[in-house]
């Protein structure tokens, strides 16, 4: 019996080995231990899909007015001085030093994220038609915006991604991606491209998602630091462009994500890049404004700014100028900076002002006059301007109560912002 | 012979008595921070399936819960006391039955009060109190269910998620092959080994015992204090009645295997493996969806990692609840059960819409998986039934 009862349990016991050792081979060293080395392992996701849409609607905003980012908006017409038509907030608490996140506007209102957490929805009196606040991100939403017909896209300050139906503010589904998303998101056909970014340590990836349910489609390799920039998308060609806060501009595939060049520059790309034609248009911290061809990654040219630019250069097509902002020296805190334009083609300076404004992180919006085109953006402390973009001249200047940090959203005759510290503000003729 | 005889003829038993009230005195201290935890709002209660009102109860006052729990320490220390009062009055062992008693049905009163505070650690004291106040051949019984927990414990482990390492709630201090060589270890451990205690060999059964005293110091690191410190108490029984002879010249082993059992141990026995088996009842994985675990023990298993969407509607302001889950343990923090219960909770608190959805994985997955995606939660009027799979838990 006792004999029985120990030849048993040892071949229980080595049946057990054998088992653990198929379980977990590396217990005899056939197979080394699994290590993630994609953001794949590390985040994954599957949505919640409680009103998944049943058929895509067009997308009818993005940030920048396209996803080549180019900051001009070719439908509205600058027909004189604006004024003040209402302000809603407020809606920002100066929360963190990014960036703010600006109005994003189709026909169905106006949608805006604030740094306390919360996303609202207002109609065109600037009456709240309902808010959505985001749990557990305490520097709350920076990111602008991306609408279609039916929803609100957007990512947190904690990496989560969300989307909301536009018109009653139910939540559609939502992902977490990562730790952090100040990035604005790229809507192409059923996919949203998005940056989001890890803190410990500092990293970041480009995430595509089916922008019907959320499922997550494929994540690039890690970008060596954080992405605050937004994705900018050359469908032509099948790919993205995205710089990092190590300097490094990337072209990935859009339907893989896979690599196709790399190029470092000088200094964090904070910016998103604009794309024009074969070229796209970046700054960074270092203070210098780049062109570098979208085929191979070169740089075709580069310039000297007066210091950081942390916003975007935006491109007015009739003088194939770009326009953009940066400080005077690279210091956190500068005492004054410059708007200033190039041309596209060689980076030859046009023109310059002086401003005030020690901090730009503003990106101009380019839209057409009776006589030229105007570049609306952040032209001193309290202050937006319309310049008028062969020359410089400021053609109208409103006093605001805080500072400006976003990009000028323009529809329909009206302008639409937000300040650091304050509320939305609309502007009309 | 009535139960309270074994205990005023066995000096183990009394011994093994006051071990058991130990473990409410370490109860006690571990339970510190339950008055905090019970003075949240109603809407932040988790409530057990059985006793889903629970919430009514909150917030309760925190000094009421201090001076519970003072009592409770109290009775416990009175109750080791009177467990080495036989000299002096068998009432003495009389009343350290009740007062044992008396601490577990306390114990149990604080227990119900909040899912939250479900572990192994209460499971197994729970199983092994009751056995030895209300069931013959205490000893033996209580030897034959702590090789049972072990056993179970062990297929538990019998997964990649345990012999990877990914199961463990922090870092261990051996890593790299021998790491992976002492988790293995410890299934061979649980589910091999843990026989020589049922042994009459005391060379087997002595260096089996140490080896599970050496696997519970060395789990101190990783899983803290609490859990250690009930399992020396409750292993104590291994010694004591083998010192005590208690056996007789039968192994535990050799009486098991001849099915020399009395009736209530053979119940109870088979009352605990049936309780193991329920999780696996349920479809889905359990260690994610939770169903049928609380009958079970549930060990490190699995961890799992989940990404809420909690989201209440008032009039036209929507507010998400992301972090109802925090600070919740290692084996809840994921379980549907419990966000259902927060979900509820803001229905109670007013709320006329609330969403919950919930995609979760083992930390060894790539891929999360939905487990719930509900909408309009409290216009649906949805239960948790503790008996039968929940058609809104997704598998």
């Amino acid at each position: 019996m006792s004999r029985r009862v120990h030849i048993g349990l040892v071949v229980y016991g080595a049946v057990l080995a054998a088992a653990m050792v198929r379980i977990n081979p590396a217990l005899v060293g056939c197979a080394a231990r699994q290590t993630p080395t994609t953001p794949t392992a590390v985040f994954g996701g599957a949505p919640f899909r409680g009103r998944a849409a049943t058929a895509l609607s067009a997308p009818t905003f993005v940030y920048r007015g396209s996803n080549a980012r180019t900051g001009f908006d070719p439908v509205n017409r600058f027909t004189g001085p604006l004024k003040l038509a209402w302000q809603y907030g407020p809606v920002n608490a100066g929360i963190h030093a990014a960036a703010k996140s600006s109005p994003a506007v189709d026909s169905s209102g106006i949608y805006v994220g604030a740094d306390t957490g919360d996303f609202y929805a207002l109609d065109w009196k600037g009456t709240l038609r309902w808010s959505f606040h985001v749990d557990n991100a305490p520097q709350g939403i920076h990111a602008t915006a991306a609408l279609d017909g039916d929803n609100a896209y957007f990512g947190d300050y904690k990496g989560r991604f969300y989307a909301l139906r536009k018109d009653s503010g139910d939540l559609a589904w939502a992902i977490q991606l990562g730790e952090t998303i100040g990035s604005s998101a790229a809507i192409v056909g059923p996919a949203i491209y998005i940056c989001v970014e890890r803190n410990h340590p500092f990293d970041g990836f480009v995430a595509k998602l089916d922008r019907r349910t959320g499922e997550l489609q494929w994540m690039s390799s890690w970008l060596g630091d954080q992405s605050h920039a937004s994705p900018t998308i050359d469908e032509t060609r099948g790919a993205l462009y995205v710089g990092a806060n190590n300097g490094i501009l990337r072209a990935l595939a859009l339907d893989t994500g896979t690599e196709r060049w790399r190029t470092q520059l000088d200094g964090a790309i904070k910016s998103t890049a604009v794309l024009v034609r074969d070229v796209i248009y970046v700054t960074s911290d270092a203070g210098h404004l780049y062109a570098v061809e979208v085929a191979t990654g070169q740089i075709r040219w580069q310039v000297a700014l007066s210091g950081t630019a942390k916003g975007s250069p935006s491109y007015v097509p009739d003088e194939d100028l770009l326009v953009f902002g940066s400080n005077a020296g690279t210091g956190k805190h500068a005492a004054g900076g410059h708007v200033q334009a190039v041309r596209a083609a060689d980076g030859a300076p046009v023109w310059s002002i002086p401003t005030d404004l020690g901090d730009m992180r503003a990106s101009p919006t380019i839209e057409k006059s009776t006589d030229g085109s105007i570049a609306w953006t952040s032209c001193g402390e309290h202050a937006i301007c319309a310049l008028d973009t062969r020359t410089g001249a400021i053609r109208q200047q409103l006093p605001l109560p805080a500072a400006f940090t976003g990009t000028p959203t323009l529809f329909d005759g009206r302008m639409y912002i937000t300040l650091f510290d304050g509320g939305l503000f609309a502007f009309e003729p | 012979m009535t139960r309270l005889d074994e205990l005023h003829r066995s000096a183990a038993l009394r011994w093994y008595g006051a071990l058991l009230a130990f473990t409410h005195v370490i109860t006690y201290v571990f339970w510190s921070k339950i008055p905090a935890l019970l003075a949240q709002r109603p809407g932040n209660a988790v409530c057990w399936p059985f006793f889903e009102s629970c919430w009514k109860l909150h917030p309760i006052s925190q000094s009421l819960m201090h001076g519970v729990l003072h009592a409770y320490l109290a009775l416990a220390i009175v109750g080791v006391l009177l467990f080495f009062g036989e000299r002096l009055s068998r009432h003495c062992t009389t009343a350290a039955y009740v007062a044992l008693l008396v601490m577990n049905l306390v114990k149990l009163a604080i227990f119900v009060l909040d899912y939250r505070l479900m572990g192994n650690y209460h499971y197994m004291p729970f199983v092994v109190s009751f056995a030895f106040l209300f069931c013959r051949d205490k000893a033996a019984l209580c030897r034959y269910l702590i090789v049972g927990f072990y056993l179970s414990a062990g297929s538990l482990k019998l997964n990649a998620e345990w012999l990877s390492g990914a199961a463990l709630l922090r870092p261990a201090f051996l890593t790299g092959w021998l790491g992976d060589a002492s988790l293995a270890y410890v299934v061979l451990l649980e589910l091999v080994l843990v026989f020589g205690l049922l042994s009459r060999n005391p060379f087997v059964f002595y260096a089996t015992l140490v080896q599970f005293l050496i696997f519970h110091i060395y789990s101190w690191h990783i899983v803290g204090y609490f859990y250690p410190c009930i399992m020396f108490c409750l292993l104590a029984v291994f010694p004591l009645a083998r010192l005590e002879r208690s056996d007789g010249d039968d192994s535990l082993g050799a009486r098991l295997l001849a099915r020399k059992l009395p009736r209530s141990t053979i119940f109870v026995l088979a009352a605990y493996a049936a309780a193991q088996v329920a999780p696996v009842l349920f479809p889905g994985d359990n260690a994610l969806t939770g169903e049928g675990r609380m009958f079970a023990l549930n060990m490190l298993d699995a961890k799992s990692e989940c990404s809420l969407e909690l989201v209440a509607r008032d009039g036209n302001v929507h507010t998400e609840h992301a972090t109802l889950g925090a600070g919740l343990g290692t084996r809840i923090r994921c379980e549907p059960l419990v966000y259902f219960n927060a979900a509820r909770g803001l229905c109670n608190d007013g709320a006329s819409e609330v969403d919950l959805g919930l995609v979760a994985r083992r930390t060894t997955d790539t891929w999360f998986q939905r487990l719930v995606g509900v909408t309009d939660l409290c216009g649906k009027h949805l239960e948790y039934d503790v008996w039968r799979h929940n058609a809104w838990i997704e598998r």
